[in-house]
C-alpha cells in the first residue's frame, strides 16, 4: 500500500490544481478496492460500480473538503460510499439525491484528542474487541465484520434470537466503555 | 433482558455500530446521522468503528475494473460542469435545515417542520408519515405539551429521536438529541413534557400496531 502521506500529496494536487494524473493514481488504487469491498458486502456488480463511480466523482469535485487531520482518505471514501449506497437503496426515491451533495459534511470526524492516526484508531478498536468475553466477541464479529443480521446470526449459531440480541448489545456497550476508559473516546 | 455484571446494555451503542457499518435502512441511517449532528459526543465512538471498518478496504484484493479510461473520462467531464448543473432546483429552493432540523434530516424530509402537511391523529397530537414501505415507517410527530401519543407496540423496534421539547415514557425522559428505543412487546405511551410542544422523528423497522381502546380506534380510522 502506498503511504498515507503519498495519498495526501496526490489529493492535495487534485484539490489545488485539478491534477488529472494525481487523480488517476488515486482512482487506480481506490476504485478497484472499494468495488471489492462493496461486492463483499453483497452489492450487485452494477450497483457496486455505480456507487464507486459516484464516490470518485465526489473525490474529484470535492477534494478540497478532505482534511487529513480529521480522517484517513480511506475512511473518508468509505463514508461517502456507505452513504451513497444507502441513498441508492432507498425504496422511496422522492427526494432528489445528487452525487455531489455535501454528504460528508454531516459524517465528518470531530477532532480526536491525542491526534490518533488511522492505524492507531484501528488498533484501539481491535484491542477493545479482544477484551470482550469470547461469547460476545464471536457474535460481534458476525454482526460487525461479517455484517450479518441478528436473525442470520441466530440461525448460524443456533442461539435464540433474544440471546443474540442481548449479547451483542452488551458487547457494543462494553466496547464503547472500554474505548472511553482508554481515553480514546470522550467520556459521556 | 436482565443486565449481567456491571454493564447495562445500551441499545444505542448497537445502533451506532450498525450506522458505522452501513447496515441501517435509509430512514434509520438518517435518524442516527441526525442524532450525531446534535450530539457530537457519540461521533467519536462511531468514528473509531468507521476507521476499523474502512481499514478492511486496504486489505482486500482489488476487483477488476472494466472501462477504466471511459470512467475516468466521465469523471473529468462531469467536473467541467458547474456544480449546480447537477441539482434540478435552484440552490435557494433546497431545504438545508435550521435550528430544529439538522441537515441530514432536512435532506431526507425535503421541507421544514413549518411546511410539513401535518395530519391530526388525536387532539394535541399531529403526525406526518414520511415513508411507509419495506424499509419501515418514518414519521414526524408534533405533540402538544402534556399530551400523549396513543399506546402502541411494534412488530420490530421503534426509534424515536427528539428534535425539540422533551417527552417521557416508562423507560425515562428524553430531550433534544436523545433516541428512545422501544423493542417489540414494549407497550409504551410517550408523553410530552408540560409547557412546551415536542417534535420527534420516529422510525420503525416493521409496521407498528396501536393497542389500547383509543389506539384500536385510531388504527381502524387511519391505517385502513
Amino acid at each position: 500500500m502506498p503511504s498515507p502521506s503519498e495519498h495526501e500529496a496526490l489529493i492535495a494536487a487534485v484539490a489545488q490544481h485539478r491534477d488529472r494524473d494525481a487523480f488517476a493514481r488515486l482512482f487506480d488504487w481506490y476504485a478497484p478496492r472499494l468495488t471489492a469491498y462493496l461486492l463483499r458486502q453483497g452489492a450487485e456488480q452494477a450497483l457496486a460500480e455505480e456507487i464507486v463511480q459516484d464516490a470518485m466523482v465526489t473525490l474529484w469535485r470535492k477534494a478540497e473538503m478532505f482534511d487529513p487531520a480529521k480522517s484517513s482518505l480511506t475512511t473518508w471514501l468509505y463514508r461517502i460510499a456507505r452513504n451513497r449506497r444507502i441513498d441508492l437503496m432507498r425504496r422511496d426515491r422522492s427526494t432528489p439525491v445528487e452525487p455531489d451533495s455535501p454528504l460528508f459534511e454531516v459524517v465528518d470526524d470531530t477532532d480526536l484528542e491525542g491526534e490518533l492516526d488511522a492505524s492507531q484508531r484501528e488498533a484501539a478498536v481491535r484491542e477493545a474487541m479482544r477484551s470482550l468475553p469470547e461469547e460476545q466477541l464471536v457474535l460481534v464479529r458476525l454482526a460487525f465484520f461479517d455484517a450479518l443480521s441478528h436473525s442470520e446470526i441466530a440461525e448460524r449459531t443456533g442461539l435464540p434470537l433474544g440471546t443474540v440480541k442481548s449479547r451483542i448489545r452488551l458487547a457494543f456497550t462494553r466496547l464503547r466503555r472500554t474505548l472511553e476508559s482508554g481515553g480514546v473516546v470522550e467520556a459521556r | 433482558m436482565t443486565p449481567t455484571g456491571q454493564t447495562h446494555e445500551q441499545p444505542l451503542d448497537t445502533l451506532l455500530a450498525g450506522y458505522a457499518r452501513g447496515m441501517l435502512s435509509a430512514p434509520l441511517h438518517t435518524l442516527v446521522a441526525t442524532h450525531l449532528a446534535i450530539r457530537p459526543e457519540s461521533r467519536r465512538f462511531v468514528s473509531l468503528l468507521e476507521t476499523a471498518s474502512a481499514s478492511e478496504i486496504e486489505r482486500l484484493e482489488p476487483a477488476p475494473l472494466a472501462d477504466r479510461d471511459a470512467r475516468l473520462a466521465a469523471i473529468f467531464a462531469a467536473g467541467e460542469e458547474p456544480i449546480r448543473a447537477c441539482a434540478p432546483r435552484e440552490a435557494g429552493d433546497v431545504y438545508m435545515g435550521d435550528d430544529v432540523v439538522p441537515y441530514p434530516l432536512a435532506r431526507f424530509l425535503g421541507a421544514s417542520l413549518a411546511a410539513t402537511p401535518w395530519r391530526t391523529l388525536l387532539p394535541g397530537v399531529k403526525e406526518y408519515r414520511v415513508t411507509d414501505n419495506e424499509d419501515g415507517e418514518a414519521t414526524l410527530y408534533w405533540i402538544r405539551g402534556g399530551r400523549k401519543i396513543p399506546s402502541h407496540t411494534h412488530e420490530g423496534s421503534e426509534y424515536t429521536l427528539v428534535l425539540k421539547g422533551a417527552f417521557s415514557d416508562i423507560h425515562g425522559h428524553y430531550r433534544r438529541g436523545d433516541i428512545a428505543i422501544a423493542d417489540m412487546d414494549v407497550d409504551h405511551q410517550p408523553m410530552a413534557d408540560a409547557g412546551q410542544d415536542c417534535f420527534c422523528f420516529a422510525v420503525t423497522d416493521a409496521p407498528l400496531k396501536l393497542t389500547g381502546p383509543i389506539g384500536r380506534i385510531v388504527q381502524k380510522i387511519f391505517r385502513h
